[in-house]
């Protein structure tokens, strides 16, 4: 973060429970140039009592599908039926390509999906629209395609 | 030209007989005579007769003893009789003796016109019992062959009619039919069987039917000692009721092999779609870390480390994994094809087709010729778009390069199908290699001449298989490949009212 800009911190919250996917992902983040916060839980149900805690709620939470216990789908289910959390935006990031995953996830009220990218200029795509979406107020697109970063 | 209709004349008196012979011989009758009963029941064994003519005062036995042994015959017991009677003759003794099948008396001395009026009446219930005889005939051996047990229950439990089928699938006691069809059914173990695994005790709705409910071609489980069997049920209440209460017909098809098999499938489907998942999901994430860390060591490897080696290391690591990740996204592609519901609607080919054409990476010199009119297909119309886009891709990529591309596109109504056909003048498919073309991963070329993993026709062949339709190749190799694509065709009137019966494609 630094001083001197109008904009809040974006604040993020990551639940991954594969260790290297959230790695990865904080390493992404380190070289972005919009002010954040990231927090990262590693199972839905620690996703829901963060939620729930009291603690201001985070501006997006990124979302991975294949978890064991609580998959990111039911996460999704929790959220739409807690009157508290139902209007959180959600990204959902799938190692799948699918678009019948992403038209159910969107229907469960996920804000956007994105196949996680095989490398790192494969971010860039999000990481632009976080920014748009962080300092610009842009709406985030429905499907977010991993392209490098032009 | 009818047949003559063939009567019996009965009567002890020589002089009777010849009179009703010359009587009747130039109408449309063939005439049989007997001086006695037993004469009679001799010819009887032999034909049936339209009518009986027959005098009632005879010697050993009389005409009305003749009549109750013909009454009680099971083949016989409906043939009309007139009897011959004397003046003095009590016409009542006969109504008492026979309140049932078609008689009728005539006295002596037989007035002619009388005689003939009541022959045609008896002729014509004969002509139109033996046509109701044949029909109920023809209908039982179309029952008795059909693979369904069928019955045909009155509200108490009698039953009307039941074929062998019914009795084998009930397990019924040959003849026991009525005295033991309602218990036998109300003590099988029957369960609902619309959802596998989760049965419920489910006994047939008969009562129901009975009171005029039934149901139609319902799925039950039957456990029956260690056996499980599967029967499609349909009870149908006949339109004519008594007190409320209808009699019904009882459909039962044993339909255990193709359930079993249904369930056996449904299981492996649900073991593909795991497969698929994992593929798309758990296969793909060492695959992507091993592809983003590679990726990270090129970015931070300082200069002096990297020696042309390393740096063809590090390059082979990431091609490979994203052909990796091809593939596996491939594998997904086609395993997606064959599964998941269609969504189904008619579908006009030929917007779609100008629609694809729009968006494709086209040559510059590429045209497109429509020759004639394409239909309306009742289909899913996305999965019906990726055939035409994956044909026509497959033109565009296997184009020859030295002549423009053109594809022509049309189709060919047949009796029940739409036969489509996609040529094409690129550089065709040896006959040798057209069987494997539409195999998953089978790639005819080298990668580096044709990029791509074999998988737009495996995908083409199992959507328009899942259409109820079939895919073709025609080429000499050469000069160009033609797809010849059958569909099933919509019914003109479905067509107009929008209600198509095509078979849900599984």
């Amino acid at each position: 973060m630094r001083s001197g800009q109008d904009h809040k911190a974006l604040r993020l919250l990551l639940v991954e429970d594969e260790p290297l996917d959230a790695l990865i992902f904080q390493r992404v983040l380190n070289h972005v140039d919009f002010p954040h916060t990231l927090e990262v839980v590693t199972h839905g149900e620690a996703a829901l009592s963060h939620l729930r805690s009291g603690a201001p709620l985070p501006d997006l939470m990124l979302l991975d599908l294949n978890m064991p216990r609580m998959t990111g789908q039911e996460v999704l289910d929790h959220l739409r039926t807690d009157d508290a959390l139902s209007a959180l935006k959600v990204v959902v990031f799938s190692s799948a390509r699918m678009v019948d995953e992403a038209d159910a996830c969107l229907e469960a009220g996920a804000a956007a999906y994105f196949e996680k990218p095989f490398s790192f200029d494969e971010y860039g795509e999000f990481t632009r629209v976080l920014r748009a979406y962080c300092l610009e107020g842009e709406p985030l697109p429905t499907y977010i395609h991993a392209q490098a970063h032009s | 030209m009818e047949d003559k209709l063939r009567l019996l004349v009965v009567d002890d008196r020589e002089e009777n007989r010849f009179s009703f012979h010359q009587l009747l011989k130039d109408e449309a009758y063939t005439v049989d005579l007997a001086a006695s009963a037993n004469e009679a029941l001799r010819l009887l064994l032999d034909h049936r007769y339209a009518c009986i003519l027959c005098d009632v005062q005879m010697p050993d036995i009389d005409g009305l003893e003749l009549a109750s042994i013909i009454r009680a015959d099971p083949v016989l017991h409906d043939t009309p009789i007139i009897f011959i009677t004397a003046h003095s003759y009590q016409p009542t003794t006969i109504y008492e003796a026979f309140d049932q099948g078609a008689f009728d008396f005539i006295q002596k001395p037989v007035d002619p016109v009388v005689l003939r009026g009541k022959l045609r009446i008896f002729a014509q219930l004969h002509r139109s019992r033996s046509l109701v005889d044949q029909q109920k005939l023809q209908l039982e051996t179309l029952i008795a062959h059909l693979a369904k047990g069928m019955a045909l229950i009155q509200p108490g439990g009698e039953v009307d009619y039941i074929n062998q089928q019914m009795m084998d699938l009930l397990e019924l006691p040959p003849g026991q039919a009525s005295a033991s069809l309602l218990s036998r059914l109300h003590s099988l173990s029957s369960f609902t069987a619309s959802e596998p695994g989760a049965h419920h005790p489910a006994p047939l709705p008969l009562g129901a039917a009975f009171r005029g409910r039934g149901i139609k071609d319902q799925l039950f489980l039957i456990r029956r000692g260690n056996d499980e069997l599967y029967w499609q049920v349909t009870l149908s209440p006949l339109a004519h009721a008594v007190d409320g209460e209808h009699a019904v017909a009882m459909l039962i098809r044993d339909v255990t092999q193709s359930t079993r098999h249904e369930l056996l499938l449904r299981a492996k489907n649900r073991e593909l779609e795991q497969i698929a998942y994992v593929a798309s999901h758990d296969l793909k994430t060492p695959l992507r870390h091993i592809s983003v860390f590679s990726h990270l060591i090129d970015d931070e490897l300082i200069e002096e480390a990297r020696s042309p080696e390393l740096q063809q290391a590090l390059s082979i690591i990431q091609t490979s994994s994203q052909e990796m990740r091809d593939l596996l996204d491939g594998l997904l592609e086609f395993s997606r094809a064959g599964r998941g519901a269609l969504s189904l609607g008619p579908c006009a080919l030929e917007p779609m087709l100008s629609e694809i054409w729009d968006h494709l990476d086209l040559p510059d010199d590429a045209s497109l010729k429509v020759l004639s009119k394409l239909p309306i297909i009742f289909g899913d119309g996305e999965r019906l778009k990726q055939v035409l886009f994956n044909l026509l891709n497959n033109a565009i990529k296997f184009r020859h390069p030295d002549r423009p591309l053109v594809l022509e596109v049309s189709a060919d109504p047949q009796p029940t199908r739409w036969l489509l056909r996609v040529k094409d003048n690129g550089i065709g498919i040896r006959p040798e290699h057209q069987q494997r073309v539409f195999q998953i991963f089978s790639r005819l070329h080298n990668k580096d001449d044709y990029p791509g993993h074999g998988l737009g026709l495996a995908v083409v062949r199992t959507l328009i298989e899942r259409h109820n339709g079939r895919v073709q190749v025609e080429s000499d190799g050469h000069s160009g490949t033609t797809f010849c694509i059958e569909l099933p065709r919509l019914d003109p009137m479905e067509q107009l009212t929008g209600a198509p019966k095509v078979r849900r494609a599984m």
